[in-house]
């Protein structure tokens, strides 16, 4: 059997995004209180309605406590200590990317992510996200001749009221938890994407975020509205520098497809993970929901989790009109001391709606991975059915896996069925691969990589390329 | 939050001067156990591993214990309920020693000990009610090395009187070393008015020790059957369990078994038919401490009416058990528009030497099956209990074998 | 490229797994282009020396030393071994569940080429040669994109062993029970398939419980393994009295 130390050299590999950026922030004090909303309010040139909302939100935030949380071990945070607003200092509004400060831009091509040439070649449309600011977003001219709109959020909230209004709040109202109240009232900025009946989006859309600035809550809200017949697919990706004060990352993000539209919402979640001694690191709660209204609509999620020292995010799909399917597919691997509680829940409301959960875990170091799913029939939703598939891999013996699932059917014409397992790379495997002259590494490189092929499968090429790459540096070396 | 239950306050006062009066140490134990009672409540479906069981919240604080016991049922009249009438048999009504097969050395009853302290990770509300209201323990011992041919019964009928009665039946049991034994319990609700058996139970199983045990409950329109059962297994040990719920208002049973030492081994089955409003609640759980441990749960849940049923079922492997083997499944079957099921199965897993699975079913008669049998002639009811029978066949199979005459009826009757 | 003529050396080898001797004083010697045919009862061994020589890491070698190509093979890990040209066919392959057929021997031959310095094969030349032995072998190329070995019947199974002796042309040979579950025409493909494989450079160890096999490939040398020694050699005639006479006879 090779040697641990063999198998700690390849799962420490150095976080590769953990540089700072030097910039000019406009900054707020740390501290939450009524004008810390509305000096952000002011500062995004918000319509009355939107501050309002805000400020209502606010003051449900305040009559709440912060969850209980079950198997996850974290320090206390402090929300007056929490800077809620940093904005890269720009002159003006943007015309095109010439216009980005150089140095912005230089942070986004050491991230490797394209905002000049190479998203030409590649056609995927990007909104950057830096410190909770939409900086730049690329395409606008050709997604509007189709009526898209792809803007940031605080945009929407100027130019498309109308649509904001309608919408916003209606799939995760700031009621829903205390994060979503917090959201609520603090969200700085995000993503807006709206696609016409009819239009299929002929590109990806694509967002990145990045939390820079010391001490730096970051507050995205993000809304896609998918009209009836409509098709898009949308790619969410972030990263963070090393600090060593935790960070806090509470998104909100809704999606809304009618009639037999389909969204398609994918996430490679890589924000810095803490040390190795589990100092720093991101804290990510996030709500995010999708609500099937329409007959015959589909809503997916797909997600790549390798960093973050606490993720607690439950994608969730309301399966409303009838026909309709929600997705979750799902990757988390926990090294080092990372903790997550991730999952899905799905709500199946109209009749002869799907869903479809498949969920692989990987757990190497000290890594703690939860999975809590919801799948819940309702007395109304005839002939639903579900498939459950929750895999657990365990990578040397200092890990855990954990599977919560909550299975309430209250109609007889459902059909649930709901799998796990939970193991590690059997030994034969790995001797079967070596003995073909595949060494240790990448033949597990090779098998975890077959463990997470069916949800990779379900990304977009340009993320599962990614996703895969993702893995095989983040596990060099996990034998158990 | 303090609970209003004055029957309860008023019964527990008049026991305590009679209690004290025999031993200081015991009222201090019950004092300190009724009073964790009321700081935690009835439970309700704010806690995790209550939320299906939905007691009647409203009614329990009106329950009391009785004030004498006075069995109105004549013991010819149970006869068609018990088993085998000629086996070593202990009857207890409304927890009292009714019949007794005589020259049983393996029971005696004993003031309940105090030697007993509140356990947040182990006791609920109702552990503190049981021990704070117990008057008699039961102990069964099966001395080491000996093995027990005749299963050993225990039925415990409650009874309803006019006022909700409360009974809180408290038992060892402990098998030695080397020993073997089959243990039958019955637990019976009679009557129309409303009753709460509240059952602690503890199991001991010595090295080597083999126990077969069948617990089931049986209740009345308004029984609440509530029980606790903890395991505890030394190494090389098996403990072949099965839980039969045939409905009651509420049947409710928690196991927690502790695979405490290697190569300990144990094989659970459970069944649950609800029809009517009632509620089943099961809510299991094995903890692998140690390597080379096997485990493996079988349940199936039939309900119909607006019957509700509820299945927990955790394995959990410490960091220490390697090379264990575990698998559960539970499938439940919905026979009527307004049934209702729930099932939790989870796995907390943090060795990586282990092979653990999981798996859940919640679906309803395969109408092509149905329509298969029909068409060769067997008539439609008769078909949908075929394949009734053959759903919940696979949790029948460790029952034992002298139980299941009885159980056949019982099924049938539902 | 010419060998030197023996290829593996053994000598007075004890092997032992979790304190139970196995092995007790093994003696055997492969010279490049002969088949040996290793046999004898459950138990005696057989599988425990293949796996140790393909550098499996749970035995212990108490004594004795194994030479092959006049290296010490007991220092080289197992996909050292196997860029030296070391192949086990083994007796139960098992299954990669997400990981195709196609994406494990394109690695694995790349792997081994890369060690020995030569160049890589890129998609369109590994397809191509995948495919004519795949022919050869009778394997329909839907096998390929299926993942390795999850389903497969046992001919296929074997089949997918051969398949990669083929691709990896080892030096070492070792087939471990080939012919245990398979079917005659199964058999006989696999026959074929090894048969074509023999070369003058290459040792093969055939190791089977049967003389059935040996009736498809002629061995040069027969050798009975018995209480962890080899307690009889000879040529192939002596697989004939073994299936006569049984190993008791011995």
């Amino acid at each position: 059997m090779t040697s641990s130390t063999d198998l700690n050299k390849l799962l420490d590999r150095e976080y590769q995004a953990g540089f700072v950026t030097d910039i000019e922030s406009d900054t707020v004090p740390p501290g939450l209180n009524e004008d810390t909303i509305r000096l952000i309010s002011a500062k995004k040139k918000e319509p009355s309605f939107m501050l309002e909302w805000r400020l209502k939100a606010y003051a449900y935030w305040l009559t709440l406590k912060e969850p209980d949380w079950a198997r996850l071990n974290i320090a206390p945070i402090d929300y007056q200590k929490i800077i809620y607003y940093s904005a890269p200092k720009t002159k003006k509004a943007l015309n095109s990317l010439d216009e980005l400060d150089p140095e912005l831009l230089k942070t986004y091509e050491k991230l490797g992510i394209p905002l000049r040439e190479q998203e030409r070649l590649n056609g995927i449309a990007i909104d950057a996200v830096f410190d909770s600011v939409s900086v730049a977003t690329t395409f606008k001219e050709k997604l509007a001749s189709k009526g898209i709109i792809f803007c940031a959020f605080s945009e929407a909230v100027r130019e498309h009221p109308e649509l904001i209004k309608k919408y916003l709040g209606t799939v995760v109202p700031y009621t829903d938890n205390f994060f979503a109240a917090l959201n609520a009232a603090v969200f700085t900025d995000g993503s807006f994407c709206y696609i016409p009946k009819g239009v299929c989006c002929p590109m990806e859309l694509s967002t990145y975020f990045r939390i820079n600035a010391v001490a730096t809550g970051q507050f995205e809200r993000t809304l896609i509205i998918a009209e009836e017949d409509s098709v898009v697919s949308y790619l969410e990706g972030c990263t963070a520098p090393m600090r060593d004060e935790n960070q806090l990352h509470a998104a909100v993000v809704e999606l809304i497809a009618h009639h037999r539209a389909r969204i398609k919402y994918s996430t490679v979640q890589n924000w810095y993970p803490g040390d190795k001694e589990g100092k720093g690191g991101i804290y990510n709660f996030v709500t995010k929901r999708g609500l099937c209204a329409g007959v015959g609509s589909k809503i997916s999620w797909t997600q790549v989790e390798t960093g973050s020292a606490i993720t607690w995010k439950y994608p969730s799909v309301i399966l409303q009109g009838d026909y309709s399917v929600g997705e979750f597919y799902s990757v988390a691997l926990t090294n080092h001391y990372q903790q997550a509680d991730t999952g899905t829940k799905m709500i199946h409301i109209g009749s002869h709606t799907k869903s479809t959960i498949l969920a692989k875990g990987i757990s190497a170091g000290h890594g703690q991975n939860n999975y809590r799913g919801l799948v819940d029939i309702k007395r109304k939703a005839k002939h639903a059915q579900n498939y459950t598939q929750c895999d657990s891999l365990l990578l040397g013996n200092h890990c855990g896996a954990h599977t919560f699932p909550y299975i309430e059917v209250k109609n007889q014409s459902a059909k649930i069925e709901h799998e796990a397992t939970t193991g590690k790379i059997s030994e034969d495997q790995l001797f079967y691969c070596r003995q073909r002259g595949i060494n240790a590494e990448d033949a597990i490189s090779m098998i975890v990589n077959g463990f997470c092929k069916q949800v990779f499968k379900e990304l977009p090429m340009e993320f599962a390329v990614e996703a895969q790459k993702l893995l095989a540096v983040s596990l060099e070396g996990s034998i158990g | 939050m303090n609970l209003l239950t004055p029957n309860l306050d008023s019964a527990f006062k008049k026991r305590a001067s009679h209690i004290s009066a025999l031993s200081p140490a015991l009222q201090k134990a019950q004092s300190d156990a009724f009073s964790h009672f009321h700081t935690l409540s009835f439970p309700s479906n704010k806690l995790d591993h209550w939320k299906y069981t939905d007691l009647p919240q409203q009614s329990l604080p009106m329950f009391t214990p009785p004030i004498a016991i006075e069995p109105n049922v004549p013991f010819q009249q149970l006869q068609s309920l018990l088993m085998d009438p000629h086996s070593l048999t202990l009857v207890l009504f409304s927890n009292e020693v009714a019949v007794k097969t005589p020259d049983q050395p393996w029971f005696s009853a004993n003031p309940t000990s105090p030697d007993w302290k509140f356990d947040p990770l182990r006791h609920s509300s109702l552990d503190a009610l049981n021990m704070a209201f117990s008057g008699n323990e039961f102990h069964i011992r099966i001395p080491d090395h000996s093995i027990t041919e005749a299963p050993i019964y225990i039925y415990h009928i409650t009874e309803s009187f006019q006022d909700p009665v409360l009974i809180n039946p408290r038992h060892h049991i402990t098998v030695g070393k080397n020993a073997q034994a089959t243990l039958i319990e019955v637990y019976l609700s009679v009557g129309q008015s409303p009753s709460f058996t509240n059952t602690v139970t503890d199991i001991t199983l010595a090295e080597n020790a083999c126990l077969t045990h069948l617990f089931l409950q049986k209740g009345s329109p308004q029984s609440l059957q509530i029980a606790k059962i903890h395991i505890d297994q030394d190494k090389h040990s098996q403990y072949v369990g099965n839980s039969i719920m045939l409905g009651g208002s509420v049947n409710r049973a928690a196991f927690h078994i502790n695979l405490n030492e290697s190569f300990a081994t144990c094989q659970f089955s459970a069944l649950q038919m609800a029809k009517e409003t009632q509620r089943l609640d099961l809510d299991f759980c094995v903890q692998h401490y140690k390597p080379n441990c096997d485990s493996k749960i079988i349940s199936r849940s039939v309900i119909q009416g607006n019957g509700k049923s509820a299945f927990t079922g955790k394995i959990a492997v410490q960091k220490n058990a390697t090379k264990t083997t575990a698998q559960l499944e539970n499938k439940n079957l919905l026979l009527s528009a307004t049934a209702e099921a729930n099932t939790r199965p989870q796995l907390e897993i943090d060795n990586d030497d282990v092979q653990c699975t999981h798996g859940a079913t919640v679906g309803h008669l395969d109408p092509d099956a149905l329509f298969y049998l029909i068409s060769r002639g067997i008539k439609t009811e008769d078909a949908r209990q075929l394949l009734i029978q053959a759903f919940i066949y696979p949790s029948l199979q460790t029952l034992p074998t002298v139980s299941l005459p009885y159980l056949e009826n019982l099924i049938h009757e539902y | 490229m010419t060998r030197p003529n023996t290829i593996l050396e053994i000598k007075d080898l004890h092997v032992g797994i979790n304190d139970k001797p196995i092995l007790q004083g093994l003696d055997l010697k492969l010279e490049k282009g002969k088949v040996h045919a290793l046999m004898g009862p459950n138990g005696s061994g057989k599988s425990t020396l293949a796996n140790l020589l393909a550098r499996k890491e749970d035995y212990v070698v108490t004594s004795g030393h194994i030479q092959y190509l006049g290296e010490d093979l007991l220092t080289l890990s197992p996909e050292e071994a196997a860029w030296k040209g070391v192949f086990l066919s083994f007796q139960y392959p098992v299954s990669i569940p997400g990981v195709t057929n196609i994406q494990f021997l394109k690695s694995a031959l790349n792997a081994t080429l890369k060690a020995q310095g030569k160049p890589v094969l890129d998609a369109m030349d590994f397809l191509k040669i995948v495919k004519d032995k795949m022919a050869a072998l009778e394997m329909p190329e839907a096998l390929l994109y299926r993942f390795v070995n999850d389903g497969f019947s046992g001919g296929e199974k074997k089949r997918n062993e051969i398949l990669q002796m083929s691709l990896l042309e080892p030096t070492l040979a070792i087939l471990d029970e080939t012919d245990s579950g398979l079917d005659i025409d199964a058999l006989k493909a696999v026959a074929t398939g090894i048969n074509a494989l023999r070369n003058e450079n290459r040792a093969i160890l055939l190791i089977t419980h049967y003389q059935r096999l040996l009736s498809y490939i002629e061995p040069d040398f027969v050798h009975v393994l018995s209480n962890g020694k080899i307690i009889k050699s000879g040529d192939k005639s002596l697989a004939l009295e073994l299936e006569e006479k049984g190993y008791a006879w011995l």
